[in-house]
């Protein structure tokens, strides 16, 4: 720094005299730190006279070291005289670091934006104590910016990486979905195609022992395609409403199966089974509201099969499958028919428990716990269970 | 949504509580923005922003007291009375503790921000400006102190204005340097 000009800083800063060889050290000492720094270093008057600038400032200016500094400080930036005398008017008023930018002037690197911190500060020289505005390069603002400049593009980079992934996946699962509703489709066609050949069996029958054989096949088989049918219809591949399931079984007992004496009637709520437990309940149902109506009410005794299906505060599913026939008397623990058998081997798979009630009529109930829809047991929301319960629809 | 239940908003609309005014906007909008500063840049060259402002500001109301009282410099008991008067008109409430030959000690117990300067000690930087600059331009120099602040959880601000220049400069002080050309002086 010029030997006119010292800061006042917290070390007390004497007029140097030339004579005093500490003096000389110490200046000695500043410009070689000054010029050392990889900083643009100015010093200014605030109107505008440039009194010092380190060797990286003279460099970057185009000036020698040893070349006395521009005289004035428009001749380094890109500002008029007067719109510099304003600024460094402004910055000479307090001893706050102020943050500006400025735009080089010269030649190869003209217009540059460099990031500049600035205070006044009281100097004592040689005509007494003068104002002047130090202005010290902030190389870590341009940095700053610049890290976060290279941060943002990385993370657009990646954003714009994950968006294809996202895309390719969902395009993926999309395919995926048709290819198992397509598949879906096509074993209810299947299925349809195998009891229509069950049913032309039965018809050629002459032995009514085997057309009743037949009749039953035929029906189990109607069931597992009805939940295909369901699934096909919804637009679904893993779940399905158990509610709507059960109705359309019983509906289509009611139609096939039930003499005009005998009601059969539901009450549902709402459930989501995964296909796997809804095909399951759907064969027992199929099975026991067959049984009752084939044999709680015979020589064309009037009665009610009723269907009930409930749901609890605990997640579980229950359903109740009910006549006031004549109930099982003497058949009660001996019946081991093929329809039994199956029922039996339908409850186990489906880990559910099996109870019968024999007063009035027969009374089945089964009771099991749902899966949820990612394979887990699930547990109702009490809220949404009140709110599915007040879905119930009477038949 | 039915048309009966958009007219029902609508005419609930004016009569929504959102305690939105003019000026809760603005302070609002001040907090806001002086924490995204602070956010981004840091607190001490958040303030450097503010004092930037903060010494326009006081230059305009130095020149504003002046046209009103006249261009000679102000002695220093009337540079305390500005600081009170000034922070009153904009609902601050300091006051003069005390008045030496080369410090004012001033105290506040509202701050013109309100609640929103909590935690925005960056805005502490208007305050020094303001008094600096003041103080400055009628006394040759200042440099404020800011030993407490509401910013800063403080129950009351605690503002020293110190007329001379010493070497060395605490944390919480700023200098203020002349810059308005000097007047005849007023005596003390």
């Amino acid at each position: 720094m010029s030997a006119s000009i010292t800061a006042c800083g917290r070390v007390p800063s004497p007029p140097i005299a030339d004579s005093d060889p500490a003096s000389l050290v110490r200046i000695d000492l500043s410009d070689q730190i000054l010029a050392s720094l990889e900083l643009e270093v100015l010093v200014a008057s605030p109107e505008g006279a440039v009194v010092y600038a380190n060797p990286r400032a003279q460099g970057r200016a185009g000036l020698g070291p040893s070349d006395p500094p521009h005289s004035s400080f428009s001749l380094y930036w890109e500002l008029d005289e007067r719109s510099a005398a304003q600024m460094l008017h402004r910055l000479a008023a307090t001893s706050t670091w102020q943050a500006i930018s400025l735009r080089r002037r010269g030649e190869g690197e003209a217009g540059e934006a460099v990031a500049f911190k600035a205070r006044g500060f009281l100097a004592d020289t040689q005509s007494g104590r003068s104002l002047y505005v130090a202005l010290v390069q902030d190389v870590s603002r341009g940095r700053q910016f610049e890290e976060h400049r290279a941060l943002i593009q990385k993370l657009n980079v990646e954003l714009a990486h994950r968006q294809r992934m996202e895309a390719m996946l969902t395009d993926l699962l999309a395919s995926q979905k048709r290819l198992h509703r397509e598949l879906v489709h096509r074993v209810k066609n299947n299925l349809m195609l195998l009891a229509s050949m069950v049913s032309i069996g039965r018809l050629r029958c002459g032995l009514p022992a085997a057309r009743t054989q037949f009749e039953t096949l035929e029906r189990r088989i109607q069931s597992v395609a009805k939940i295909h049918d369901l699934l096909d219809r919804d637009r679904e591949t893993d779940h399905l409403s158990a509610d709507i399931l059960i109705a359309e079984i019983c509906g289509e007992l009611s139609r096939s199966l039930a003499p005009p004496s005998v009601v059969i009637s539901w009450d549902l709520a709402p459930v989501r089974l995964h296909i796997s437990q809804a095909t399951t309940l759907g064969l027992i149902v199929n099975e026991l509201v067959t049984n009752a109506v084939k044999h709680a009410f015979p020589k064309g005794a009037v009665g009610n099969v009723s269907i009930r299906l409930t749901t609890d505060l605990e997640g579980g599913v229950a359903v109740v499958i009910a006549d006031d026939g004549i109930g099982l008397g003497d058949r009660a623990g001996h019946d081991r028919g093929s329809g039994s058998g199956i029922v039996r081997a339908l409850v186990r798979q489906l880990e559910a428990t099996l109870t019968r009630e024999d007063v009035p009529g027969t009374s089945w109930k089964l009771a099991f716990t749902p899966l949820r829809e990612e394979g887990t047991v699930v547990r109702f929301d009490e809220a949404v269970l009140r709110s599915r319960l007040g879905g119930i629809t009477p038949h | 949504m039915t048309v009966q239940l958009r007219q029902a908003r609508l005419d609930r609309l004016e009569a929504v509580d959102l305690n939105l005014d003019r000026e809760s906007f603005v302070l609002k909008l001040l907090r806001d923005l002086s924490g995204t500063i602070e956010r981004v840049v840091g607190e001490e060259d958040a303030g450097g922003y503010v004092a930037t402002v903060g010494g326009m500001m006081g230059e305009w109301l130095n020149a504003a007291y002046h046209d009103g009282l006249g261009e000679q410099d102000f002695d220093i008991e009337t540079v305390a009375q500005i600081f009170v008067d000034l922070k009153r008109r904009i609902d601050g409430g300091f006051y003069v503790v005390a008045i030496e030959p080369d410090r004012i000690v001033l105290r506040n117990t509202r701050c013109p921000f309100g609640d929103n300067v909590i935690g925005r000690p960056s805005l502490c930087m208007m305050t020094s400006n303001v008094f600096g600059r003041i103080a400055a331009d009628n006394r040759g120099y200042a440099r404020v102190q800011l030993l407490q602040s509401i910013a800063r959880g403080d129950r009351e601000c605690h503002v020293e204005v110190h007329l001379s220049p010493r070497n060395g400069l605490e944390a919480d002080e700023r200098e203020y340097y002349r810059l308005r050309p000097s007047a005849v002086p007023a005596d003390r």
